[in-house]
């Protein structure tokens, strides 16, 4: 028997991690009937969302000369008759705008296939959010955090991304039964022991545990920046980047923080995120709860009791950084 | 009948202010019986503090006890009231003024008093902070604070009025002095100044004053841009630009305060009862005298602007000032 798990992100959900450890440890899978195929060019199988979002960064060596289509038509001769579980994994299969994938015409593609499932893992909308400025911000100049926060208040989207995680469920649900679809709450799997990686391992039933796998070379980890560090920066900064220098001595001002795990949020702000996505949240539990025990993707928006709001920064935090740039000059 | 008034501060209580206008008006003050002398470079008698508290040039004389006697020598057998004004003398450390040798090189003539302005302790401290701000890095504020609740002294000045008073009391009898209340008396019509006018019991008002050439002496700036200047420039002193700088960005520039709510209430709870005690104890020569209301006990406290009140936008907003300055 064929099958295909179709890992869909959500985006900051340890995605890269999932997939690095997937692709540096192939050939072990591969003797466990799991595939993990190479289509370059990283570890992910971003290329494969290429027949309706266009992805100019991935460059044309890596097409064969069918092009997009050409690739699944190859997964499918490849594999959709060989025993074992073919794992494909793109967060990109998720993004909303400015396309999206066609999941009515992806499941056809797999037609050869004896099953096809797709794991959604999705990530508390505050953290979610939150996750995806400081990503974008890693590389450019996001909108202001509060100008961000209210587009996605309104639009329900980040960036390009569902931060509703209901439409992503219909979107899949054009192509794929919700009896194939597998939805993971990301909080609950990486408190698991083994992490989200071990989740995977056993839901493909490979008889390894995770930490069998190597650990892997940190240069290609997506480290999240702290947040207040660098909301202080770019909000001093904005429009421009800040720059190397201005993030580390927002860093170096972090000491005079009070204890606790910084947020982005003020308290006023995180709780209108939970006001707009906790009822959408229970909407979806309630969609898809006669296909998988609700327990298992029911998403609980109650902040954590530890966490630092952004008003709560204070003034020696600020006194500190000011006080380096004006030693920088 | 010589009189002669030693009006001692304490600092920061508009001792520029009165001195410069005793001093601009010495020939008004003459007809009226009143010396204000000129001596030394000041236009306070600030170098007569120098007899025992060592004091920078200009402010030092080279002779401050020939010139306490010379006054004596002077003024002693006439009929005048000689005015003497040095907040110095009000200082008590690291040196302090001898007060019963004072009052042994004094004993020409026929009456001797103290006039001694004290402003309520809150607002003292903060001044002061922000007066030694214009000299020379204080460091931040909180530290400052602490240690000046822990010694009650600041900057080397009596926060404890009752410690003063004893110290005076060491060469003055009670009832040759007189304290004033600072935060009293600037709300009287004629001000502070009218308000020592009238303690040294001269006919004139502050309105029959002329106004000082040297205009209006040390205007501080808001204390919370101070407080955010001092921060930024360490450990280098706070240069006038980056004081208006953080000054320019503050929502409320004109009611600020360097205290926290909790620590207005701490200054509360420690100097209130002292300053109770001091009145008490001066009732029996000065009865009814009152210490002014501590800083935000008289207007509604949401008035002022406290330190935990500076908002993140306002840190953002001098930060980008900040930046576009250093480019």
């Amino acid at each position: 028997m064929a099958h295909v798990i179709l890992h869909i992100g959500a985006h900051k959900t340890a995605t890269s991690f999932v997939q690095r450890q997937m692709f540096f440890n192939r050939a072990a899978l591969r003797r466990h009937g799991v595939y993990y195929p190479d289509l370059g060019p990283n570890p992910a199988h971003h290329i494969l969302a290429t027949p309706w979002i266009s992805l100019p960064e991935i460059g044309s060596e890596y097409y064969g000369p069918s092009g997009p289509d050409g690739l699944w038509e190859t997964l499918a001769q490849t594999y959709a008759h060989k025993p074992g579980t073919l794992f494909l994994s793109a967060e990109v299969f998720s993004r909303a705008r400015p396309q999206a994938v066609d999941f009515g015409d992806l499941r056809a593609r797999l037609a050869g296939f004896d099953s096809v499932k797709v794991l959604y893992v999705l990530r508390r909308q505050p953290e979610l959010l939150q996750s995806i400025w400081l990503q974008v911000l890693k590389s450019g100049t996001p909108p202001p955090f509060d100008r961000f926060l209210s587009h996605a208040l309104q639009t329900h989207l980040a960036s390009g991304l569902w931060l509703d995680h209901t439409r992503v469920y219909e979107a899949v649900g054009q192509g794929v039964p919700a009896g194939d679809i597998l939805l993971w709450d990301y909080d609950q799997i990486r408190h698991h022991p083994g992490g989200i990686l071990q989740a995977v391992l056993d839901l493909l039933q490979v008889s390894m545990s995770a930490r069998e796998f190597p650990p892997l070379p940190d240069t290609q980890a997506n480290h999240s920046p702290d947040p207040l560090a660098s909301y202080a920066a770019y909000a001093i900064s904005s429009p421009d980047h800040p720059g190397e220098a201005l993030m580390r001595r927002a860093h170096q001002a972090l000491i005079h923080l009070p204890q606790g795990r910084p947020t982005l949020y003020t308290r006023a702000e995180y709780q209108a995120v939970q006001e707009t996505f906790a009822p959408l949240n229970a909407a979806l539990v309630q969609r898809h709860g006669p296909y998988q025990p609700s327990n298992q993707y029911h998403l609980d928006l109650t902040p954590p009791e530890d966490l630092l709001w952004r008003d709560q920064i204070g003034n020696m935090f600020w006194l500190d950084l000011l006080n380096q740039m004006q030693k920088a000059g | 009948m010589a009189r002669i008034i030693l009006h001692i501060g304490t600092h920061k209580t508009a001792t520029t202010h009165i001195q410069d206008s005793l001093h601009a008006n010495r020939k008004r003050l003459k007809q009226h019986g009143v010396i204000f002398p000129h001596i030394g470079q000041t236009r306070g008698q600030h170098g007569l503090a120098s007899a025992w508290i060592k004091l920078p040039m200009p402010y030092s004389l080279t002779d401050a006890e020939r010139s306490w006697k010379r006054l004596a020598r002077v003024y002693g057998p006439g009929e005048h009231t000689v005015v003497v004004s040095s907040e110095e003398l009000s200082r008590l450390r690291p040196h302090r003024v001898n007060m019963a040798q004072l009052r042994d090189w004094l004993q020409g003539f026929d009456e001797i008093r103290i006039l001694c302005c004290l402003r309520n302790q809150a607002s003292f401290l903060q001044s002061v902070y922000q007066q030694v701000s214009d000299e020379r890095q204080p460091g931040h504020w909180v530290p400052y604070l602490q240690a000046a609740l822990r010694s009650r002294m600041v900057d080397g000045l009596a926060l404890n009025y009752a410690r003063l008073v004893s110290h005076i009391e060491t060469g003055f009898a009670p009832d040759e002095i007189t304290l004033l209340s600072y935060d009293h008396a600037i709300r009287t019509p004629g001000g502070i100044l009218g308000a020592v006018l009238a303690a040294i019991n001269c006919p004139l008002t502050a309105a029959d004053l002329s106004a000082s050439p040297h205009g209006t002496s040390n205007i501080s700036p808001p204390p919370l841009a101070s407080f955010a200047a001092n921060g930024i420039a360490l450990p280098a002193r706070a240069e006038a630009g980056l004081v208006h700088l953080a000054a320019r960005h503050l929502p409320r520039p004109n009611r600020t305060t360097l205290f926290s709510r909790p620590e207005l209430a701490q200054i509360r709870a420690l100097f209130d009862p002292l300053n109770r005690a001091l009145e008490n104890s001066r009732a029996s020569v000065q009865p009814g005298f009152r210490i002014g209301p501590m800083l935000g006990s008289e207007a509604p406290e949401h008035e002022l602007m406290f330190r935990g009140e500076l908002t993140e936008t306002y840190w953002i907003d001098l930060a980008r000032a900040l930046r576009s300055a250093q480019r």
